[in-house]
């Protein structure tokens, strides 16, 4: 009995104390103020001068400001640039409002290679979150900046970092057209096809092998499916009238194409070997610019049928269609993220064609860019960025810009007029 | 007769000796003790406990100029224990206020630590000592409050401030304005680093505990209770916490008790 009253007070006093606990103070912090990370990147050392010592440091940085979700600070300030952990002065650092610092060296090894390391710190705890080593060639150092900015996103931000992706678009100089694939960063260019006839609107395989694209040297367009790995390529659609507009479906069996044989063009989906043809729309209208739902199920589309032309939305076999746009005259070029939520598009505006991101939950339409006349937006992979083509001072040029549309970069052109672009897959 | 007083004789001068060494090592023992403990790292609490207690005391000092430094100082020391109890009385509080200036907040910091020691020690020796001590310590708090007032002219218009806020001793009656003032601007202050962008798209809810230091700072680190979100989310909305430190708090220590203990539940998506 004794031992039972013992515990049953025990119990009460435990609850008592339970209750007591339960009584701090709950505060609720609804929403945020910041949108990026401010993180510094210190210049990575290298003991040789021979090797450009910021090369690889420096691309981090500008990857990681690109995608506007890091603040990147000016490390100039600090007296002593720390490169490895026993020099590093976390004062220094959170002086400078860094949540996060990377530091790294270069080293040229004797056997014409580097080995390049990079850790991450987090400032506010003065703790290491991850440190890496690459031994790589002389080469190689975009790539491996390129690989060190994608783990240190991952890392930050929990999903993965986009800035190991290709991305595909159409140049023009004097009499002649290149399709080219090139980094992320718009450096980096291979040209993939040349021809003295028009080439349009390449589109990436979900595995990134191969790229479609329409091709005027037949003296109309035609589509054509061309391997990256082998150069091979293959005519997929060269149907009477014109054959435009290709969009590989998620799964890679299929892509959707614009075919013009019926008089106003419609869209058709086609197997990757050119075969099965589908007849998904049939109007009055025009019908173009396929894109597809993540999940293969719904293609997006531009269509003039209620009068002007706006985005619309159907299933992948055809059928009714459901307007996806209302608010403007002329809403064009469909293209989804990777999780489906957003639609970017573009618009235009009093200003003139700018890119636009609508969240499909909320309908919150966000205008990125600032010029007048953008056209073919794509989002990265993870959806964080708008790749798209404008025009400054009337030559076409390659612009990115964040979801949010804080961050604005304009792409070295590399000398060309450039258009069409298109972004990669994410390779793993 | 003779024999057993004999042996009385003998157990008297026994008994004698004994209570001596008793004595003796019961003096040897508190005097180790005394300087055992004056020695020792004093516990962090028992430190931010009197860095709270000057301001409170310097606002209410200005008010009422009489520093009567007559009853114990015991007391106060008691009352700055984490629980606000209920013993000390409003004058001695007023004591303590008039002891620390806000200018020379080092300065004191030196000399109230010791004092609180003394105190707190005082139960153990004899009540000769213990007298001495608060005599001490009085004497001390005495020079303390002229030197304040020589030094504070009429800089001390927190008072009215201080008035404002009525906050009883037996820390049921704090000012609930008061307390809403300070949440938010702990609010305003760790918001500004909350970062929406990684907690973005999923409806994500997460919850810390955290202890405060009256400096503001967090002790040791938030304690993730719950979360929803992804890891990154959950690294993020902890060193904004962390960032957001020293937190802004009220200087009296019963609205502050209202602080010592947080949870921070965060929705970085809506709104």
């Amino acid at each position: 009995m004794n031992l039972q009253k013992i515990i049953y007070k025990t119990v009460i006093l435990f609850f008592i104390a339970i209750s007591f606990a339960q009584a701090d103070m709950t505060i609720e912090i609804v929403g945020g103020a910041a949108s990026q990370i401010p993180i510094a990147i210190a210049p990575f050392q290298a003991d040789n001068h021979k090797i450009s010592p910021n090369t690889i440091s420096a691309l981090v940085e500008a990857d990681l400001k690109r995608c506007g979700l890091f603040k990147t600070l000016d490390t100039r300030g600090i007296a002593n640039i720390p490169h490895t952990p026993a020099e590093i002065k976390f004062s220094d650092w959170s002086a400078l409002q860094a949540q996060v610092l990377t530091i790294g060296d270069v080293q040229d090894l004797s056997n014409n290679r580097l080995r390049v390391t990079f850790r991450v710190f987090d400032v506010v705890r003065q703790s290491q979150l991850m440190a890496m080593e690459f031994e790589i060639g002389h080469s190689q150092q975009r790539v491996t900046a390129h690989k060190i900015a994608d783990l240190i996103y991952e890392k930050l931000i929990g999903e993965p970092g986009d800035f190991s992706t290709k991305i595909a678009y159409v140049g023009k100089s004097y009499n002649k057209y290149v399709l080219q694939v090139a980094d992320a960063d718009g450096f980096n260019a291979q040209t993939i096809v040349s021809s003295k006839e028009p080439l349009i609107s390449p589109t990436w395989s979900p595995d990134g092998n191969m790229i479609a694209y329409v091709s005027f040297e037949k003296k109309k367009p035609v589509i054509y499916v061309q391997s990256l790995l082998t150069g091979e390529r293959t005519l997929l659609a060269n149907f009477k009238g014109n054959n435009s507009a290709p969009a590989w479906s998620p799964d890679g069996k299929k892509i959707a194409i614009v075919l013009t044989y019926n008089a106003n063009s419609q869209i058709h989906t086609i197997n990757v070997d050119g075969s099965g043809l589908k007849k998904l729309s049939s109007n009055y209208s025009i019908e173009t610019e396929p894109a597809w739902s993540p999940d293969g199920n719904q293609i997006y589309f531009t269509s003039n049928r209620g009068g002007s032309p706006q985005v619309y939305v159907m299933s992948a076999e055809g059928g009714d269609a459901k307007r996806v746009t209302f608010d403007g005259n002329y809403n064009v070029s469909p293209h989804i993220s990777a999780d489906g939520k957003l639609l970017t598009y573009i618009k235009q505006v009093p200003e003139g064609f700018r890119v636009a991101v609508t969240d499909l939950q909320s309908n919150v339409t966000t205008i990125l860019s600032n010029t007048s006349q953008d056209e073919s937006p794509s989002f990265s992979p993870n959806g964080r960025m708008v790749l798209y083509a404008t025009a400054i001072r009337g030559r076409g040029t390659l612009a990115a810009a964040s979801v949010d549309g804080k961050i604005k970069q304009v792409f070295n052109d590399g000398g060309l007029d450039v258009r069409e672009p298109s972004w990669g897959p994410r390779v793993n | 007769m003779q024999m057993i007083r004999k042996h009385e004789k003998e157990l008297a001068w026994r008994a004698g000796m004994f209570t001596l060494l008793v004595h003796t090592l019961l003096f040897l023992v508190l005097v180790f003790s005394f300087h055992w403990k004056s020695v020792a790292p004093m516990q962090i609490t028992s430190v931010e406990l009197w860095d709270s207690l000057p301001h409170q005391t310097v606002k209410q000092a200005e008010p009422t100029p009489e520093p009567a430094p007559t009853p114990p100082p015991v007391e106060p020391v008691v009352q700055q224990k984490p629980e606000p109890k209920a013993e000390p009385e409003p004058v001695v509080k007023a004591e303590i206020q008039l002891k620390k200036a806000e200018p020379k907040k080092t300065e004191l910091k030196k000399k109230e630590p010791k004092s609180s020691k003394n105190t707190k020690e005082q139960p153990k020796p004899d009540e000769q000592e213990a007298d001495d001590l608060k005599k001490l310590q009085e004497s001390l708090l005495e020079e303390e409050t002229q030197v304040k007032r020589q030094e504070k002219p009429k800089t001390a218009q927190p008072i009215v401030y201080e008035v404002k806020a009525p906050v009883s001793v037996q820390g049921s009656t704090v000012d609930k304005s008061e307390v809403a003032k300070y949440t938010a601007l702990i609010i305003a202050r760790i918001k500004q680093h909350v970062n929406t962008a990684i907690c973005g798209n999923t409806k994500s809810e997460l919850q810390f505990s955290l202890a405060i230091m009256p400096t503001g700072y967090v002790n040791g680190k938030p304690n993730l209770v719950s979360s929803n979100a992804s890891p990154a989310c959950n690294d993020a909305v902890e060193r904004a916490i962390l960032q957001a430190q020293p937190l802004p708090l009220p200087e009296q220590p019963d609205l502050y008790n209202q602080f010592r203990e947080l949870k921070l539940k965060f929705k970085p998506n809506d709104g």
